[in-house]
């Protein structure tokens, strides 16, 4: 199976680190994965053009990396994206509020810092299809649980 | 009344939601992108939950999806769909379209009767409708009418199609007898006759000369695949030479993903946001141009309405329902030729006062027939909800 993980750096610097992180322990469990990082220096459109084009299973976004792209209806263009997207996000849930509010398809997850931070969200936001949350911070998050929780959470468990 | 939503990026999604929520209908929204519209186990299986958490009179949707019909029919819930997408882009669509809990609106009477005579009785014509209101809420300040002024404005595809590449393997009596019908029927509007002269004997030669050129297995091509093809390629034709020419006069904006070599005199402005962007534009616009893909035969597409709503001058081709529901020339304007097309342009930029009037009228009667109300009601009237 393969991944795509998709990023902004220039936003959330600790992204080169944890999608690094979250490659390695992909690989670790047989997963193949390549990182896309958004950039200033190519116009959105081409780049969510390129992120199209690789299809794949699951993608992994950090910290909602992916909603720069919008449709003509001022959504996000990642809904427009067939397959299961998790999104991990490595801050309080508060720097999210306007991402959060965004209409996303079923077959989105959102996994935030803790079950606390999880139930919260599930509480503020109701549209939100489905929360989880992961444990750990910064260097000490599990991503082998996390990696086996996104599995099983968007039913991709079978297809590894 | 309760019914589940399930969205996907429709243009007319938010005007459905407001309206259902204006007129106390409560609804449930949740989204999904298809990748196979007839196979997925996770949709399957997810959205059968959703619609055993709560009790739902019906299940609607923006087009049609042959999932969510199963889905409805294995809980025996209604199932409501009223299509803007003609053709419907929906594979083997007729082995789920019988199921019990569908209503099946489309907007094309032709493509109701052609369902129907199949014996498809849960298929219904029903027009689409604009949101008015919505619309009314959008004004203009002098920097909008600075960007979006102009003479002609038209919003929409130039129709890539692979008509002409399709013909290439053919032999030459081949490629011409389907010119000609294409050139045939690029003349005609209101009656796309394609289809009934791309026979099974035609189409039958014709894959036998795909096999014979390009192999075994390499390629075959189906009557409606054809069909669509040749109609976007005279659509194309018809946008491209319409606004070709009319650019050689006038100020011609264009918002289109696409550019067109031979379009060098139009100004090129790229696509416009639906919502925001669209109604300003033709509201902006002296003349506002719809030009109908050829396979659509009588219904009235969105874009017409759109225009019409925001209290747009329309000039449309030729379309059965837009003169039957519409007084042409009173409040809207049709050509049923290119030449016909340029003249009208012609006219109704000299003459402002009666341009703007016609544009007032169709507006008036966009709000008082093609209300969302109206045809919610109808809707519901139908699958007896």
């Amino acid at each position: 199976m393969k991944t795509l993980i998709i990023t902004n750096r220039e936003r959330f610097p600790e992204q080169e680190k944890r999608s690094s992180q979250l490659l390695k322990s992909l690989n670790k469990v047989g997963i193949e994965g390549e990182i896309y990082n958004i950039c200033k220096d190519k116009p959105l459109h081409i780049q969510f053009f390129e992120i199209q084009k690789i299809k794949v299973p699951l993608i992994v976004s950090f910290d909602f990396a992916g909603f720069e792209f919008r449709t003509e209806q001022e959504e996000i263009s990642l809904n427009l994206l067939y397959g299961r997207i998790a999104y991990i996000l490595l801050n309080h849930w508060k720097i999210y509020e306007n991402s959060l509010k965004e209409r996303m398809n079923f077959s989105m997850f959102v996994y935030c810092q803790g079950e606390e931070e999880a139930k919260k969200v599930g509480q503020e936001f109701p549209n939100v299809p489905n929360v989880g949350f992961y444990e750990g911070k910064r260097e000490k998050i599990q991503w082998n649980t996390l990696i086996e929780k996104i599995l099983l959470d968007t039913e991709l468990e079978m297809i590894r | 009344m309760k019914l589940l939503l399930l969205e996907w990026s429709a243009y007319t999604q938010k005007d459905v939601n407001e309206i259902l929520g204006e007129n106390h209908v409560q609804f449930k929204s949740v989204s999904y992108c298809f990748g196979d519209k007839n196979k997925d186990d996770f949709f399957l299986h997810r959205f059968g939950t959703y619609l055993s958490l709560d009790q739902y009179d019906a299940v609607f949707t923006v087009n049609y999806f042959p999932l969510v019909a199963i889905a409805c029919q294995n809980k025996g819930i209604p199932y409501l769909s009223w299509s803007y997408d003609n053709p419907l882009n929906v594979p083997e669509i007729e082995k789920t379209l019988g199921l019990e809990c569908n209503y099946v609106f489309l907007f094309d009477k032709i493509q109701v009767k052609q369902y129907r005579d199949k014996g498809f009785n849960n298929v219904y014509h029903l027009p689409l409708a604009v949101n008015t209101k919505r619309l009314k809420r959008i004004s203009l300040s002098s920097s909008d009418w600075k960007k979006y002024k102009g003479d002609i404005s038209f919003v929409g595809k130039l129709y890539p199609s692979a008509f002409l590449d399709l013909l290439n393997p053919l032999n030459d009596y081949m490629t011409g007898y389907l010119k000609a019908l294409a050139d045939a029927q690029f003349k005609v509007y209101g009656y796309y006759f394609l289809d009934e002269l791309l026979t099974d004997p035609l189409m039958d030669e014709l894959n036998s000369q795909y096999k014979q050129q390009l192999g075994e297995g390499k390629f075959q091509i189906s009557k409606e695949q054809l069909s669509y093809a040749a109609a976007s390629f005279l659509t194309r034709q018809e946008r491209v030479l319409l606004l070709g020419i009319l650019s050689k006069y006038y100020e011609v904006n264009l918002y289109s993903r696409e550019e067109h070599p031979a379009l060098s005199k139009v100004s090129y402005r790229g696509s416009a946001k639906y919502l925001e962007e669209m109604p300003k534009i033709f509201m902006a616009s002296k003349i506002n141009l719809n030009i109908t893909l050829k396979i659509l035969q009588t219904g009235i597409p969105l874009r017409a309405l759109d225009i019409l709503g925001a209290g747009g001058f329309l000039l449309s081709n030729y379309q059965e329902e837009l003169a039957q529901y519409f007084i042409p020339e009173e409040e809207f304007s049709c050509y049923t030729s290119i030449e016909e097309g340029i003249e009208k342009a012609e006219y109704y930029l000299k003459n402002e006062e009666e341009r703007k009037k016609i544009a007032q009228r169709g507006l008036e009667k966009a709000s008082s027939e093609f209300s969302y109300e109206k045809r919610f009601q109808e809707m519901f009237r139908i699958a007896g909800i």
